[in-house]
C-alpha cells in the first residue's frame, strides 16, 4: 500500500467536508427558535441575523459569516468560532466564556460588557471594536489585532496579550493585573487609571502611551501624562 | 522568559500521525501503554530571593499543545526547611489536564482519576508530574512562601 496518496485523499476529503459541513436543519431550527445546543453551523451564512438573547452553547461557527448580526445578550459559552466573521456585529453583554475565537474577525463589533473570560482568541481581529467593561480574564489574546479598541473599564486580569497590536487602544480604568503584555504594541494607548500591577511589559512598545494615575507593574503610580 | 514547546510537539504529532497511518496495520498495540512517545519536559525553577521571597529563575512562561504529553518539573535548588520552603499551585491547569504520573526522586505514583492541590519544597530537590493538557487556555502558576501575607512569584502556561 502506498501511504501518501491515501493520506492526501483523506486530507482532501476532510477539507472538503469541513467547508460544506453546516447542517441546514439545525440552521433553520436556530432561526426559528433562537436556540441551538452543540449545533454544527460551520460556514453558515448568518449575516445580519437577529439572534439576540440566543442560547448557542457548544455550537460550531467555524468560518461562519455573522457580519452585522445581533447576538446581544446571547449565551454562547464554549462555542467554536475560529475564523468566523463578526464584523460590525452586536455582541453587547453576550457570554462567550471559554469560546475558541482563534482567527475570528470582530472589526467594529460591539462587545460592550461581554464576557470573554478564558477564550482562546490568538490572532483574532478586534480592531476598531468596543470591549468597554468586558470580562477578559485569563483570555488568550496573543498577537490579536486590537488597534483603536475601546477597552475602558475592561477586566484583563491574567490575560495574555503578548505581541498584540494595541495601538491607540483606550485602556482607561482597565484592570491588567498579572497580564502578559510582552512585545505588545501600546503606541498612543490610553492607560489612564489602568492597573498594571505584576503585569509583564517586557519588550512592550509604549511610545506616546498615556500614563495618568496608572498603577505600574511594581505597584507605583505613574502620573507622567496627567 | 518564554519557552515555545509547540513547534517540536506539533512536529512530533505530525510525525506520529504519519507513522501511525503508514504502520497501523503492522503494529500491535502494546498493553498498558496509553501514549507511546515520552513526555516533553519543562521546568519551573524557584530560588530564594534576598528577602526570602520566591524568585523564578529562567523560563516562567510555557506554551503547550492541546493534548500533547508533557512533564512539569518544579525545581527548588536552595530550599532549606519547612519555614522557608515554597508552595506551588496551578489549580486551573491541573483541573483542565489529564494527569498521569507524579514523581519525587525515583518514587513514582501512577494516577487513576486523581488530582492534587499543591507541591511544597521544604528542602532542595524537585518534584514532577506528567500530564496531557485537555483544554485551551491561559493558566497561572503560583509560587508562594510561608509569610503572611505571602510573597509570590507567577508563571504561566498557555495551552493552544
Amino acid at each position: 500500500m502506498k501511504p501518501i496518496p491515501a493520506i492526501t485523499a483523506l486530507a482532501a476529503l476532510v477539507t472538503a467536508s469541513s467547508a460544506l459541513a453546516f447542517n441546514q436543519d439545525e440552521l433553520d431550527g436556530l432561526l426559528e427558535t433562537n436556540e441551538c445546543f452543540g449545533c454544527d453551523l460551520t460556514g453558515a451564512d448568518l449575516a445580519g441575523a437577529q439572534l439576540a438573547d440566543n442560547y448557542l452553547v457548544y455550537t460550531n461557527f467555524t468560518g461562519a459569516d455573522l457580519t452585522g448580526a445581533d447576538l446581544s445578550d446571547g449565551f454562547m459559552g464554549l462555542t467554536i468560532m475560529t475564523d468566523a466573521d463578526f464584523t460590525a456585529a452586536n455582541l453587547q453583554r453576550a457570554n462567550l466564556g471559554g469560546a475558541d475565537l482563534r482567527g475570528a474577525v470582530f472589526q467594529q463589533a460591539d462587545l460592550t460588557e461581554a464576557t470573554l473570560s478564558d477564550v482562546s482568541a490568538s490572532n483574532a481581529d478586534f480592531s476598531g471594536g468596543t470591549l468597554a467593561g468586558a470580562n477578559l480574564r485569563s483570555a488568550n489574546l496573543r498577537a490579536a489585532s486590537m488597534t483603536g479598541v475601546d477597552l475602558s473599564g475592561a477586566d484583563l486580569t491574567s490575560a495574555l496579550l503578548s505581541g498584540a497590536a494595541l495601538g491607540e487602544a483606550n485602556l482607561e480604568g482597565a484592570t491588567l493585573v498579572n497580564a502578559g503584555l510582552g512585545d505588545a504594541d501600546l503606541t498612543d494607548a490610553n492607560l489612564s487609571g489602568a492597573n498594571l500591577e505584576s503585569a509583564d511589559l517586557d519588550g512592550a512598545v509604549l511610545v506616546d502611551a498615556v500614563f495618568c494615575g496608572t498603577t505600574m507593574p511594581d505597584g507605583t503610580v505613574n502620573d507622567d501624562g496627567c | 522568559m518564554k519557552n515555545m514547546l509547540v513547534p517540536a510537539a506539533a512536529a512530533a504529532g505530525i510525525l506520529a500521525m504519519t507513522v501511525a497511518a503508514t504502520q497501523a496495520q503492522d503494529r500491535m498495540q502494546e498493553p498498558g501503554v496509553v501514549g507511546s512517545p515520552p513526555p516533553q519536559d519543562f521546568s519551573l525553577t524557584v530560588v530564594t530571593g534576598e528577602n526570602g521571597e520566591p524568585v523564578i529563575e529562567g523560563e516562567s512562561e510555557f506554551t503547550l499543545a492541546l493534548g500533547g504529553y508533557y512533564r512539569f518539573n518544579f525545581v527548588c535548588p536552595d530550599a532549606e526547611e519547612d519555614q522557608s520552603g515554597f508552595h506551588f499551585e496551578a489549580p486551573d491547569l491541573v483541573a483542565n489536564s489529564h494527569l498521569r504520573v507524579y514523581s519525587v526522586g525515583d518514587i513514582e505514583l501512577y494516577i487513576q482519576g486523581q488530582t492534587f492541590r499543591a507541591i511544597e519544597c521544604d528542602e532542595a530537590g524537585s518534584a514532577r508530574f506528567s500530564f496531557h493538557p485537555m483544554r485551551r487556555g491561559v493558566y497561572d502558576l503560583y509560587v508562594r512562601d510561608h509569610s503572611d501575607p505571602p510573597q509570590e512569584a507567577f508563571g504561566r502556561v498557555i495551552v493552544e
